[in-house]
């Protein structure tokens, strides 16, 4: 059984690595190039933070500080040195992101490891919003909002290799993010990643066997850091900027978001969050302004209905009958009820912004329809729930 | 002298601003182990209602009528959205609020546009209350103190003077035993989450004119308020005060001083010393560092004491 589900395990993966090597090449389109771009990254930043939440069940609000401080070293260091005078050296500047990722988590970590659970996300929370401001105060270190840039172009191509084109450059990140992932795949394979799945469901426990649990929240916290500056010397160099932004909630909050959506319980769960989070990001987003509303309204509608993530729901559920699929198809009816009502509220309130006359009356009814239709929905979709329901009272009794 | 006093009171209402904003967080976390991300959320929606119904029923009328609609909206989450979640645990109900509170910024900003909202001081609290040797001190500060400890002193007593306290005070601690004596223990529950809710959205509505009411507000104030939490020690009332007024002072006496440790260095040791120091770094002024001090003081306390001012060694969360 179990070397049946890894070995469709490995089917997947070789297919997913090889749809990420084939379809940008034979695309060939800039847009396409860089949403795989983005979302390789992001793949590898959100399970660099899958390694904190997912393994270690360490729920932190800081992770974009690691990622962050790298991609400032990465282009700290390329500016200093230039592309050219890195040399061959250029095809290791990731080195650079991973140590100062490693760094910053062990002396951030060393402060925020003391406590676990909901005090470790308030002090992530504090320390990155600390450093944000900090970062702010020194823009001639960082560049404030405008943020540094760089070049990161050879001028002597090696094997005609000069990370001119975003083609040559997505290769370039695809090949670490690839290496990072399979890093980390062995490091869940050590007695430390078992170590790290034991703190996560039971510190008391790890503590009786001889560990503190503190140290083996510290040590994945310095690893986790160094994938995470990995990926941020890998946004360094796709973007060839970098600002005190990307530091701050709003960046570790996407890759809490990603790891989420897709499955933190899945080691590739976060990769498929990261793609579900970029085709938010480029597709979506050029079809509404409310598409931050949408991505929000999903991710707490997967946190009320599929603790688990979106992968799990791809899996034939047993127990699927006719009835689940009758619910299920009203449930895409109320989504596209509250889409349509959603959508005339901003398209109103963005012409009444910006002082075309107000036709609330035009707009009224059909919101009005969208409102009732998807109440109506609702009701039926509570009264037809079955046993699935959780009893409302007696959930409390744990707290 | 009038400077020290004038910035003794600013320190002491921005600090009983906070301490209104952080009670309800604390309450809500103590009674049901929710860890409300929204909570600044809930803060800015208070503000900006209490704007709107401002237009319409006037200044007053508004700083009643926000917080109890506010409150109210913070019932139905907890009815329809966070009781179903606790059954998944308290990660799973961080994870909740911390969606709401991206999805209230979206409405926010949706609803009420990305500019700032002129919600000013109305007249009737406008100008000085008073002068300190000829240092004026603003009427509307004073407004502010006297409703924060207002409200907080009607929350001690409701809570431990009358019944429906000992009930919540007893739904605290043995749920099931208050539920077995015919209270409904859930509707307690909901009721204290939009209680605290209320008050979040209190402190938007009275602590916004001091400040820009914008979509950007929530994200300026909730860190603080988590730090102010986690500094007084998860789930104690009486940290969350002392938390309060500590960063309160803080933040409040940081801007009076514009020294950087390189001008320091510069008087005392003249340029040969200070050009050791002569780094971006050390050339902030305790000034500019004041936003940054909240984040310091936390990191600081928690070196020497993990589990904050007033926690409890070893409690868990």
């Amino acid at each position: 059984m179990k070397a049946a589900s890894s070995r469709a395990a490995g089917l997947w993966l070789a297919l997913l690595v090889s749809l990420l090597v084939v379809v940008p090449l034979v695309c060939g389109r800039a847009a396409v190039t860089s949403f795989f771009t983005q979302a390789v990254i992001i793949s590898l930043l959100a399970m660099s933070y899958n390694m904190l939440m997912g393994q270690t069940g360490m729920l932190s609000f800081g992770h974009a500080v690691y990622s962050g401080l790298g991609a400032y070293c990465t282009i700290h260091f390329l500016n200093r040195f230039t592309a050219d005078g890195l040399g061959v050296g250029i095809f290791l500047l990731p080195l650079v992101g991973a140590a100062a990722g490693a760094f910053f988590g062990l002396v951030l970590g060393f402060v925020s490891t003391r406590r676990s659970g909901i005090a470790f996300a308030m002090i992530t929370l504090g320390i990155s919003e600390m450093l944000v401001h900090l970062s702010l105060m020194m823009p001639g270190w960082s560049g404030g909002e405008s943020g540094i840039t760089t070049d990161r172009m050879l001028y002597e191509p090696i094997l005609g290799f000069d990370l001119g084109s975003d083609l040559q450059a997505y290769y370039y990140i695809l090949a670490w993010a690839l290496a990072a992932v399979a890093l980390q795949f062995a490091v869940t394979r050590t007695p430390l990643g078992s170590l790290a799945n034991a703190v996560r469901d039971n510190p008391e426990r790890v503590m009786f066997i001889g560990f503190n649990p503190q140290k083996i929240r510290l040590f994945v916290m310095v690893l986790s850091g160094m994938f995470a500056g990995i990926g941020g010397s890998l946004t360094a160099v796709s973007y060839e900027i970098v600002t005190s932004e990307t530091l701050g909630l709003g960046q570790s909050g996407m890759l809490l978001i990603a790891a989420y959506l897709g499955g933190a319980g899945f080691f590739l769960g976060p990769v498929f969050g990261a793609f579900v989070y970029v085709l938010f990001l480029s597709v979506v987003a050029s079809l509404t302004h409310a598409w931050l509303l949408y991505f929000g309204l999903l991710f707490v509608l997967v946190v009320l209905f599929s603790p688990a993530g979106l992968l799990p729901m791809l899996k034939a559920v047993p127990g699927y009958g006719p009835r689940q699929r009758l619910r299920a198809a009203v449930a895409a009816l109320m989504a596209a009820a509250a889409v349509q009502f959603i959508e005339r509220l901003y398209a109103y309130l963005e012409g009444r912004a910006a002082g075309s006359a107000p036709a609330l009356a035009d707009a009224a009814p059909a919101m009005a329809a969208a409102l009732a239709v998807f109440l109506v929905l609702a009701v039926a979709l509570r009264r037809t729930a079955g046993s699935g329901r959780q009893p409302a009272a007696g959930a409390r009794e744990a707290a | 002298m009038s400077t020290l006093i004038i910035t003794s009171l600013n320190a002491l209402s921005f600090g009983l601003l906070l301490f209104l904003l952080s009670a309800g967080l604390t309450l809500i976390f103590s009674m049901m182990g929710v860890l409300n991300f929204a909570h600044a959320g809930f803060y800015m929606l208070g503000a900006y209602a209490a704007y709107t119904l401002g237009l319409h029923a006037g200044f007053f009328p508004a700083l009643v009528l926000a917080p109890l609609a506010v409150g109210a909206l913070g019932m139905l989450v907890e009815r329809f959205g966070l009781r179903k979640v606790h059954a998944y645990g308290h990660v799973a109900e961080l994870l909740f609020t911390f969606g709401l509170a991206f999805i209230i910024e979206e409405l926010v900003q949706l609803v009420w546009g990305k500019a700032p909202v002129g919600y000013p001081v109305p007249q009737a609290l406008s100008g000085a209350a008073f002068t300190v040797m000829g240092s004026p001190f603003p009427l509307y500060r004073l407004f502010v103190m006297a409703v924060s400890v207002g409200v907080l002193l009607l929350l001690y007593l409701t809570i431990t003077r009358t019944r429906t306290g000992l009930i919540i005070q007893a739904a605290l601690t043995h749920p099931r035993m208050v539920e077995a004596l015919g209270h409904n223990v859930p509707r307690v529950f909901m009721t204290v989450f939009g209680v605290g809710v209320a008050l979040a959205a209190l402190a938007g509505a009275v602590g916004a004119p001091m400040s820009v009411t914008e979509p950007a507000m929530a994200h300026a104030i909730g860190p603080i308020v988590f730090v102010v939490i986690v500094l007084g020690g998860i789930g104690s009332l009486k940290g969350a005060f002392i938390a309060s007024l500590l960063l309160g002072f803080a933040q409040n006496f940081a801007i009076l001083y514009d020294l950087s440790p390189y001008q320091l260095a510069l008087d005392a040791f003249g340029p040969g010393a200070a050009g050791m120091l002569d780094f971006e770094l050390f050339r902030i002024t305790i000034a500019q560092f004041a936003p940054l001090l909240p984040f310091v003081v936390m990191v600081l306390v928690l070196l020497v004491r993990p589990q904050g001012l007033c926690g409890r060694p070893g409690s868990g969360a």
